[in-house]
């Protein structure tokens, strides 16, 4: 009874592990190995990443060219060399008042790395003087002065690196227009390697898949570049300081359903409270929460292609998984990225209830 | 026109400047011809036909293995370049009842190009085979991009579907007249 259990159990761990091996449990290495090796080869993953999204907002330039007529080499060039000239007009525009914004963060995070407390960011005493207490107003002190030191040092580390990366645009902008032009040849170059057997569910996946992600990262793009603009011009108007970087910021955050308003805010908040009076800064954190919960919703109702989206819970967990792997821009990637595996695991579930991948020859 | 199928495929290994301005595969007009030979290309012109390979997969298959099953979701055509394809049913009862053998030059699974239900029946390799597929959402996009040819390729597919029933239903009253002769159905 003892042998024939044991055997029993030994072959159910094999099929066990040959199941894992041949379905969700192949799927699940895969990712884990993906996510693991995006730790390693960041740049690589965020430039794909990138070139990816370049390639999604001009693709239906692209194809109404084609629609209109054009070369496929014509209705690639067009939108694409449109896009850097307007991505350098922009720069241009901004680098003045960039510049300058950049300057003073650097000398600012220095003052700050080498002062005990910042005389120009420190709340005033007066401010928090409802508290009635120094204990609690010297703490709230030192952690506003711990939030604003992390969150300058990383932006100013993330503007640096973006301006060391110069070569990396190059690669960037050639990555971005063979994604455009080749798409089909590059598409069936990835299919080329999957087995016969797998063949037609994976050219079906993949024209299931690709046009969601395609569509997810366009309408993210565009929200973000046009909430940013918005915030641009209102931040600049108030003098905020660092308005353009609080304006990328607060772009960025429309990406992150139900927390990217309080991520998004909480810096407003500190920055603005230092240079504008405490009533200003509440009125305009108001119209900023306003204006970015409208954005939100605009943006989420235009995601209703996507078959489902994450619970708030789950963007929770997922932006404290990013935050610890990849740092503070890290919780800005992770929910494209998570929606994207997301879309993947849905179409193979979909082929395993659908496709016979398994069934016994019966010759 | 088969057997004169060259065994490489595959995107020309070329330099930066070949790969934005492509040139023309030799292989390509080999491929355009049996493209032609084909009803359901077979107005179209040598720029048309060009259109039409540059969206299709080219795969080997082995002797005995399945391309696929009766009742997977259809997602395309097959254009038989070498070897031998046969098209069966296979039942637990019955084991493989084959329904027809196919040949190089010969296609199958047409009805998938507009229609995403299950297959009918189950395609296997009887002998080493070299195919081309035609996938729909790979037609989706060639209609979308270029209407004009995308209208001329449904107008053709209709037609031949509008033959193929034609003929059909002769079959059925041919069929049940004999039947009503021999005093089998009334």
């Amino acid at each position: 009874m003892k042998v024939h259990n044991r055997h029993h159990l030994g072959s159910y761990f094999s099929s066990l592990w040959e199941h894992s091996l041949s379905g969700k449990g192949l799927l699940v290495l895969t990712i884990s190995s993906l996510l693991l090796l995006t730790y390693f080869l960041s740049t690589f993953f965020i430039l794909i990443l990138f070139a990816f999204v370049i390639a999604s907002v001009l693709r239906p330039i692209s194809r109404l060219l084609t629609f209109q007529g054009i070369n496929s080499l014509g209705a690639t060039l067009i939108p694409f060399l449109g896009f850097v000239l307007l991505a350098t007009l922009i720069v241009a525009l901004s680098l003045p008042v960039g510049h300058e914004q950049i300057n003073d963060l650097a000398e600012l995070v220095t003052s700050l790395n080498s002062q005990s407390f910042s005389s120009k960011l420190e709340l005033s005493s007066n401010s928090l003087s409802f508290l009635n207490s120094s204990t609690i107003e010297q703490l709230v002190n030192a952690q506003y002065h711990k939030t604003i030191i992390h969150f300058l040092n990383s932006s100013l580390s993330f503007i640096v690196e973006i301006i060391t990366s110069i070569p990396y645009l190059i690669v960037l902008l050639f990555l971005a227009f063979f994604f455009l032009k080749d798409e089909f040849i590059m598409k069936r170059a990835l299919l080329k390697n999957v087995p016969n057997t797998y063949y037609e569910f994976a050219v079906l996946g993949f024209s299931k898949i690709l046009p969601q992600i395609d569509k997810y990262f366009r309408i993210n793009f565009l929200v973000v570049i046009s909430t940013s603009f918005f915030f641009a011009i209102i931040f600049t108007l108030l003098d905020i300081p660092y308005s353009l970087l609080l304006a990328a910021f607060a772009g960025l955050g429309t990406t992150i359903p139900y927390l990217g308003i309080i991520i998004t805010a909480i810096p407003i908040l500190l920055i603005s409270y230092s240079s504008l009076n405490p009533a200003i800064t509440f009125v305009l954190i108001g119209a900023f929460s306003l204006v970015h919960f409208s954005l939100t919703v605009f943006f989420n109702r235009s995601l209703t292609f996507l078959k489902s989206t994450f619970h708030p819970v789950t963007i929770f967990l997922l932006l404290v998984l990013a935050y610890t792997v990849w740092g503070f821009w890290g919780i800005f990637f992770i929910l494209p990225i998570a929606h994207c595996v997301r879309l993947v695991v849905q179409e193979i579930n979909w082929g395993a209830q659908n496709f016979q991948f398994t069934k016994d020859m019966l010759f | 026109m088969a057997s004169n199928y060259n065994d490489s495929f595959a995107i020309p290994k070329s330099g930066f400047w070949n790969n934005i301005f492509k040139p023309q595969p030799r292989q390509e007009s080999q491929i355009i011809e049996i493209l032609r030979d084909l009803p359901l290309f077979a107005e179209m012109n040598n720029d048309e036909l060009i259109e039409f390979r540059k969206i299709l997969h080219f795969r080997n298959f082995k002797t005995n293995e399945p391309i696929f099953w009766e009742g997977d979701p259809g997602v395309g055509m097959y254009i038989i370049l070498e070897g031998i394809i046969t098209v069966c049913r296979i039942s637990a009862e019955k084991g493989r009842e084959v329904l027809a053998e196919l040949r190089a030059g010969d296609f199958f699974g047409e009805i998938a190009l507009i229609d995403d239900g299950p297959r009918p029946a189950t395609c296997i390799v009887k002998e080493s085979a070299k195919i081309a597929g035609l996938f729909r959402p790979d037609l989706v996009a060639l209609i979308e991009k270029k209407p004009r040819l995308g209208n001329k390729f449904l107008f053709r597919f209709a037609s031949l579907i509008g033959k193929r029933t034609v003929k059909l239903n002769a079959e059925i009253k041919d069929l049940r007249g004999k039947l009503e002769a021999a005093n089998i159905i009334i």
